[in-house]
């Protein structure tokens, strides 16, 4: 393949990114303008004993380089350390927490991208035209929502007032405490509790999201719509609808990867603004609340694997781009 | 004679720009007509209106334009049905290679698929039928039959210009338009290029209409010439006659300004610039840069008076006829 | 929030004769915004002059629903919603204001330093600034405040180090092409040193993208106070609206159904980054030469039957697709 000389690079670059972010994770909390031990020890209720504790814990009493090499070794093991709070090891809370934040996160971006291309689409066809404004209009609004105040205006309309979705957590609190006092439940009833909880917060972040994208894609569509090929392909005698969707489109679509690929960023700081807002067992909630403890060793874990996730996208975004753009070869 | 296949009259362009929609002329009542398998070239400056002019003779005009007068394709008027008369003729009867060919083509779609998608919906050819056709065509062209599956960037800018050709062909259509086909070009490519457009217009006797601003080129390609100045045709004639006995002064300055191998004659820059297109022109266009304009010229717009078999010029002069040979315009 | 749809285009430009100001001032949405911004700044300014009580002063039960009195209400405390919006209004736009400032000073050094000098310097830029581009902001931002500690000034700080990233890739690419204009490289030629052709033949140039990306940047800035200020990381000894929505929230305005408590300063924050972003998407449009040429439309041109008659037709029915 031609194309393996830039994945190759693209893997590269997200490695290197990776890395780069795991040392500044080291880094971090050692090079801080202070006493990392103090700051370290600035536990809610900490005694003298969890201190030391900490110092041994962290190798704080060792070299800077003995230090990183220790945390690059640990690292490579999976090991992230031991949460304060609840003594638990930091990594397999994170992939437990990944498992519940993964498919609210997954249904809300693809929402948004859905509506966001439909939208987008709209705008730049009707250009000029009311409806061209009415959907700018729109997803600018959306698109200036702070998502934690959408996520509670929406608690406010259709939980607290309307009743007609729960406000908080991913289960039925009468559900889990029947199964766990062992009254057979029907299948698909927990499945189904589920799903009613994931509505509001992947709602919410889907609302967020859709209006950069709408924007995104409507400036694109309408920088293609200036193509030289898209003259051609009208003077060949297609309909413009035919030329919007089988040319115009697929480039447009090529700036709108890259743009949704860095806006994965902001869709990992949305999630934890969502999951606290709704209670929703996932990394965001799990960072939250180590923000919240100052649990430095679950912070360190919690950021490194949302860091390490948007990279990971990323670079899936870039390896689509490569199939969209045949003219990617070295 | 024979049937002319394409007939302008008094075509007229004016785009509305600006907030207020301050009204542009730019093609300001054109008529010609094309013959069977005739060349024509549209000759003028950049800005003229002569690109505006083949483009809405292919209905390829932003929703800003307001055009008038009528296009007739073997006598039926197309442009009054707007866009839905227009569309069916586009590449069936009417077909076009564009100036920038370069970027003719969508760069994530094959060459092979974009020739094709025009045979299938409306040709009603079979996938087979339209790839064995858009094979034929790459070879008609001298492209090796299997670039059909490569894309755009993995050809060079002549060869990309070559299969834009290609695709012009690919429904049979009449009347081929060719927008500044060589610019961009290096000048090897370019005698390429114009030789395959002969040939192949000959071939398959096709009328063509050559727009370009090198007037040398027309005269040796072009059966007729018609010169274009701010949005007018200001001289039409065979392409010898034009070139014996020019007869409009603006026609004797293109003649002037182009380097030839005469080693007595030096080439001759033109003065000035053409009227501004937002302003109204009163009089002949050209009267401020004519060398020999006089009060009549600024006061009374001249009109296209016919002179010898065929030739026509819109000059109050026009009869006082001369070779382009003894002009002195400026000389460096 | 992370991506303006600024064009990496090569050469933004406005249209010949217009400026900024005559951007918004055609453009509705624009002007709009730009009025709406006015208002609001300028009732955060007088704050002390318009706020009906006296700021951290009780003046009714806690979360008492909107009155004659009280119009939007109390908070948890039992403070006029009205004067805390005002002031809440000033910390949010001072924030996100030092935070642009930052942002777009860096943006605009790396932007410039990477797109002048180019070559090695330019690669190592680029990649800190990816770096920054990739790295998910509101948890950086998260993980440096719960490490550095709260404050006003900590709080712009940790804001502007992060959102100048945008800022650098569009100066960087503008600068590029600056840089190769003929009339730059005659002053290089000519032996004009760097800095000297960047004062003057570049920067000024770049002003209209800078003051876009400023007016961007301003929004996002605004988000992230109510983000960080959400999560308990802003300043605990000042109202801002992102702290007004995080206490009402915590306070139990939402099962309390004290939506007053919650709904305003919302608002409030919504209109500020609505308005920034109708300016800077105006703008943005209004820079980018590659919106100006349409080939693929709706409507189509007009036919007019003959010369002298009024009567006018379309082209052909509309389409929709």
């Amino acid at each position: 393949m031609k194309q393996s000389r830039y994945v190759l690079r693209r893997v590269w670059a997200a490695l290197l990114t990776t890395y780069v972010a795991v040392t500044f994770n080291f880094l971090l909390l050692r090079l801080m303008p202070g006493d990392p031990t103090s700051r370290l020890a600035r536990v809610p209720n900490g005694t003298e004993e969890t201190r030391e504790a900490l110092v041994r814990q962290f190798g704080l009493d060792q070299p800077l380089w003995r230090q990183y090499l220790d945390y690059l070794r640990e690292l490579s093991h999976g090991n992230l350390g031991i949460s304060y709070t609840d003594q638990q090891p930091v990594m397999s809370q994170l992939l437990d927490a990944l498992r519940t934040t993964v498919p609210m996160v997954a249904l809300g971006t693809v929402t948004a991208i859905v509506l966001g291309l439909a939208f987008g689409v709209l705008a730049a066809w009707w250009r000029g035209h009311a409806v061209e404004k009415g959907s700018t209009f729109i997803s600018m609004f959306f698109y200036a929502l702070p998502t934690q105040w959408l996520g509670l205006m929406l608690i406010l309309i259709f939980s607290v007032m309307l009743g007609w979705l729960p406000s908080a957590g991913m289960h039925d609190p009468g559900l889990t405490a029947a199964r766990d006092i062992g009254v057979s439940l029907p299948a698909g009833a927990q499945l189904r509790d589920t799903a009613i909880h994931l509505i509001l917060p992947s709602m919410t972040l889907a609302l967020v999201l859709f209006g950069e994208y709408t924007l995104v894609v409507r400036s694109a569509l309408l920088e293609t719509f200036g193509e030289d090929f898209v003259l051609t392909a009208r003077a060949k005698g297609l309909r413009p609808r035919v030329v919007l969707l089988r040319h115009a489109l697929r480039n447009a679509l090529l700036p709108v990867v890259t743009l949704v690929a860095l806006s994965i960023g902001f869709i990992a700081g949305g999630s934890i603004l969502i999951e606290t807002v709704f209670s929703w067992p996932g990394i965001g909630l799990l960072s939250y609340d180590a923000i919240q403890a100052r649990d430095y060793p679950m912070i360190q874990g919690t950021f490194l694997v949302i860091t390490v996730s948007v990279v990971f996208c990323n670079l899936i975004a870039d390896l689509l781009y490569a199939r969209l753009d045949p003219r990617i070869t070295t | 004679m024979t049937e002319s296949v394409l007939e302008v009259a008094d075509l007229r362009v004016t785009f509305r720009t600006g907030p207020r929609g301050t009204p542009v002329d730019v093609v300001r009542g054109v008529s010609f007509r094309l013959d069977q398998g005739e060349r024509l070239g549209l000759v003028g400056e950049s800005g003229c209106g002569k690109s505006t002019t083949i483009l809405t003779l292919m209905g390829l005009l932003p929703p800003n334009a307001e055009v008038s007068g009528a296009i007739r394709l073997d006598g039926v008027d197309i442009l009054q049905g707007g866009e839905r008369s227009m569309r069916p003729h586009r590449w069936t009867d009417i077909a076009m290679v564009f100036q920038g060919a370069m970027n003719a083509f969508n760069p994530t779609r094959t060459i092979g698929s974009q020739i094709t998608e025009t045979m299938r919906g409306r040709g009603g050819a079979s996938r087979k039928a339209a790839q064995a056709r858009a094979r034929d065509l790459l070879g008609m062209v001298g492209i090796p039959t299997d670039r059909a599956d490569r894309y755009p960037h993995e050809l060079s800018g002549g060869m990309r210009q070559r299969a834009a050709l290609a695709m012009a062909l690919a429904n049979q259509p009449r009347v081929l338009l060719a927008d500044e086909p060589t610019t961009a070009l290096d000048v090897m490519i370019q005698a390429q290029i114009m030789e395959l457009l002969e040939r192949l217009t000959a071939e398959l006797g096709l009328a063509l209409v050559l727009v370009t601003h090198d007037l040398p080129l027309v005269v040796e390609t072009c059966d007729r010439v018609a010169m274009m100045y701010a949005g007018r045709l200001v001289e039409t004639g065979p392409a010898a006659s034009l070139y014996a006995a020019s007869a409009h002064p603006y026609t004797r300055m293109l003649f002037a300004a182009t380097p030839s191998l005469d080693l007595d004659r030096r080439v001759a820059s033109l003065p000035g610039a053409p009227p501004r297109v937002d302003q109204e022109v009163v009089g002949c266009a050209f009267a401020p840069r004519c060398d020999r304009a006089e009060t009549v010229c600024h006061t009374q717009a001249p009109r296209m008076t016919r002179m010898a078999d065929q030739h026509a010029a819109a000059c109050h002069f026009a009869d006082v006829g001369e070779t382009h040979q003894p002009l002195r315009g400026v000389v460096h | 929030m992370t991506a303006p749809s600024v064009p990496l285009a090569p050469e933004t430009s406005l249209p010949r004769g217009w400026s900024l100001g005559r951007v918004v001032r055609n453009n509705l949405s624009a002007s709009i915004g730009c009025v709406v911004l006015l208002l609001i700044v300028l009732a955060a300014a007088a704050a002390p002059l318009l706020a009906p009580t006296p700021l951290y002063q009780r003046v009714g039960g806690g979360f008492a629903a909107p009155s004659g009195a009280h119009p939007l209400g109390l908070d948890d405390g039992g403070q006029d919603i009205r004067t805390l919006l005002l002031y809440s209004t000033r910390t949010t736009l001072l924030v996100g204001f030092g935070a642009t400032v930052i942002a777009i000073g860096i943006g605009a050094l790396v932007g410039v330093v990477a797109g002048y000098a180019g070559g090695r310097t330019d690669g190592w830029l680029m990649r800190l600034t990816d770096f920054f581009l990739v790295v998910p902001e509101v948890p950086l931002m998260m993980i440096i405040a719960a490490v550095w500690g709260t404050g006003l000034a900590k709080l712009v700080m940790v804001i502007g180090l992060i959102l100048w990233t945008w800022t650098a890739r569009v100066i960087r690419s503008q600068t590029k092409s600056l840089r190769e204009r003929v009339y730059v490289r005659r002053a290089r030629a000519l032996g004009a040193g760097p800095g000297h052709v960047v004062m003057r033949h570049v920067l000024p140039q770049l002003a209209p993208l800078l003051v876009v990306c400023g007016v961007l940047a301003f929004a996002v800035a605004v988000f992230d106070e109510t983000a960080l200020s959400f999560l308990g990381l802003g300043d605990p000894n000042r109202p801002s609206l992102g702290r007004m929505i995080a206490l009402a929230s915590q306070a139990g305005a939402v099962s309390n159904n004290a939506w007053w408590a919650i709904l305003y300063p919302g608002l409030v924050v919504t209109a500020i980054i609505l308005s920034l972003t109708m300016m800077g998407t105006a703008l943005e449009d209004a820079l980018n030469p590659r919106l100006r040429v349409s080939h693929l439309s709706r409507q189509h041109f007009r036919v007019l039957p003959a010369r002298g008659s009024t009567s006018i037709r379309r082209g052909a029915s509309t389409e929709s697709p």
